[in-house]
């Protein structure tokens, strides 16, 4: 062998390399360029690994091997990574456009519940107007019927004044709330309408006057419930706008539950660690301003984790996470002595623990905002 | 001779070196093909909505060829892939049932709030038009005869 021959295929590789050079890298693929589109928004991408931050990391690996594959011309690992990736993304993505899903129909059951309750209101006041206007024909038409007297003219004055104290009374439901007493106001009332029928002035204008006094008497009888089921109602309606307010937050799930509203917070934390992530704290800012704005609620903090692990090592780190948080709240003003802090554990799993997914959701800190009073 | 024995013990260590994880990759391999074949069967159920059937087709055919080079020494590179394709299927398949399901959860909320509101607004209508007959008799009765 000459010089020349071994030095021939040194000059042939070095020539495939110059033409590779010349070629650049392999075209993206339409995975790969759907990958990228999709994932261009960065605060989109940033709700979807707060969420599923395993499926978005296998998409990223997947990205990254595909990358490699391109600018190392591989056309076969470019299209399989890039495929895995955009699968893995679309899976991610798909979970937290569901878990948004959750969170607007909670916002839409709790609207149902509210107009429900406002078309409750409305039915009473048709049953109600309904009922006031036939009483109020039949006194009309009676009283057309009347000549005109001292006596007739003090039993329809006595009758009109008991059909107002029905209506004020109907206003707090005395009907619901004092039914007795409305029920004998009505009976009186027609028992009035009855007698200035027939002739008898002063008995309908006696009955008339009784019948006044049970409506008073039912309207006074009820005035501290209807204040109550009021208050009842205002209640539900703060508990809907701090709901919303909750809900609007980046990286939580909230949740109208007994005793409040609840904040559910996934991926606060390193795999073992109990300080909470850089990258999260803004979402735990924002629950301490939302705590600040209503300082009447106490926080209850609940860490969990998943079933990976011993159970009393888990215990202690739930229990670590959830402490981590109350102080990082206190340290964003957040009144200390307003919140309690435990850890759960394993015990209150919210997905299965099988799946990586399900391990991932079981791994949170639940805030309840309860309900004051 | 050196350069022989060299050459021939780098051989063997590649043998081994190769040999080894395919003999645990095949196991592994066989249990995931099993795990994924159940997953497979159990999305099947579930998707009731036949959201994710073409995911679920594809995973099948994918795990079919996984099975088919299980044991195929040569294919140990297509089997890594294809186990991870079918992984990334099914997961995808997974999320889009559940995507189809809360869909249809929020649906069926929305179009209940919407009847509602239908509700509410034609009896705020018919309040508004009892208030003013109300109104009306109200006056006669203020007027007394």
């Amino acid at each position: 062998m000459n010089r020349a021959t071994h030095s021939r295929p040194w000059l042939r590789f070095m020539g495939a390399g110059l033409l590779l050079m010349a070629c650049g890298t392999l075209p993206p693929t339409n995975d790969m360029q759907m990958y990228e589109q999709e994932t261009k928004t960065a605060d989109h991408v940033e709700v979807v690994a707060k969420r599923y931050p395993e499926l978005v990391e296998n998409a990223k690996t997947h990205y990254a091997l595909a990358k490699e594959a391109q600018d190392d011309k591989d056309e076969e690992l470019l299209a399989h990574h890039s495929k895995v990736a955009y699968l893995w993304w679309s899976s991610a993505e798909a979970r937290s456009h569901a878990d948004d899903m959750t969170a607007e129909r909670e916002e839409v059951v709790a609207e149902l519940a509210r107009k429900e309750e406002e078309l409750a209101g409305a039915q009473k006041q048709v049953k109600l107007a309904k009922s006031a206007i036939d009483r109020a024909n039949d006194v009309i038409a009676l009283q057309g019927q009347v000549a005109d007297s001292e006596g007739g003219n003090k039993a329809r004055e006595a009758i009109n004044a008991a059909l107002a104290a029905l209506k004020e009374a109907e206003k707090v439901d005395a009907n619901v709330h004092a039914a007795d007493k409305f029920a004998e106001a009505e009976a009186k009332l027609d028992a009035a309408t009855q007698a200035l029928r027939d002739g008898k002035m002063d008995k309908a204008a006696t009955l008339a006057g009784e019948a006044e006094t049970a409506a008073t008497s039912a309207k006074a009888a009820s005035a501290s419930q209807h204040a109550s089921s009021q208050a009842d109602q205002e209640k539900l309606v703060a508990q809907q706008a701090l709901f919303k307010e909750l809900g609007g937050i980046s990286g939580v799930d909230a949740a109208i539950v007994e005793g409040g509203v609840m904040v559910t917070v996934i991926g606060s934390f390193e795999s073992t660690g109990v300080e909470i992530k850089p990258d999260m704290r803004g979402t735990y800012d924002a629950i301490a301003d939302v705590a600040k704005k209503h300082p009447k609620r106490s926080l209850v903090i609940e860490g969990h984790t998943d079933s990976k692990g011993s159970n009393s090592k888990n215990l202690q780190l739930s229990d670590s996470r959830a402490k981590s948080v109350s102080a990082y709240l206190a340290t964003k003003g957040v009144e200390p002595g307003k919140m309690s802090a435990l850890g759960k554990g394993e015990q209150e799993p919210v997905a299965p623990n099988k799946t990586k997914e399900g391990r991932a959701q079981n791994r949170r800190i639940e805030i309840l905002f309860a309900t004051s009073g | 001779m050196r350069k022989t024995r060299i050459l021939s013990l780098t051989a063997v260590v590649g043998i081994i070196t190769m040999a080894t994880p395919l003999f645990a990759a095949d196991g592994t391999a066989d249990s995931q093909i099993q795990q994924m074949t159940v997953k497979v069967k159990e999305l099947e159920t579930e998707d009731e909505r036949n959201a994710a059937t073409s995911e679920l087709g594809q995973a099948e055919a994918l795990i079919a060829k996984a099975r088919s080079i299980v044991g195929e020494r040569s294919e140990r590179d297509e089997l890594a892939r294809t186990l991870e394709e079918s992984e990334a299927t099914l997961s995808l398949a997974e999320a889009k049932i559940i995507e189809a399901d809360k869909q249809a959860a929020l649906d069926e909320q929305g179009a209940a709030l919407a009847k509602v509101e239908a509700d509410l607004k034609s009896t705020r209508l018919e309040v508004d038009e009892l208030e003013a007959e109300q109104a009306k008799l109200d006056a006669k009765l203020g007027g007394g005869k």
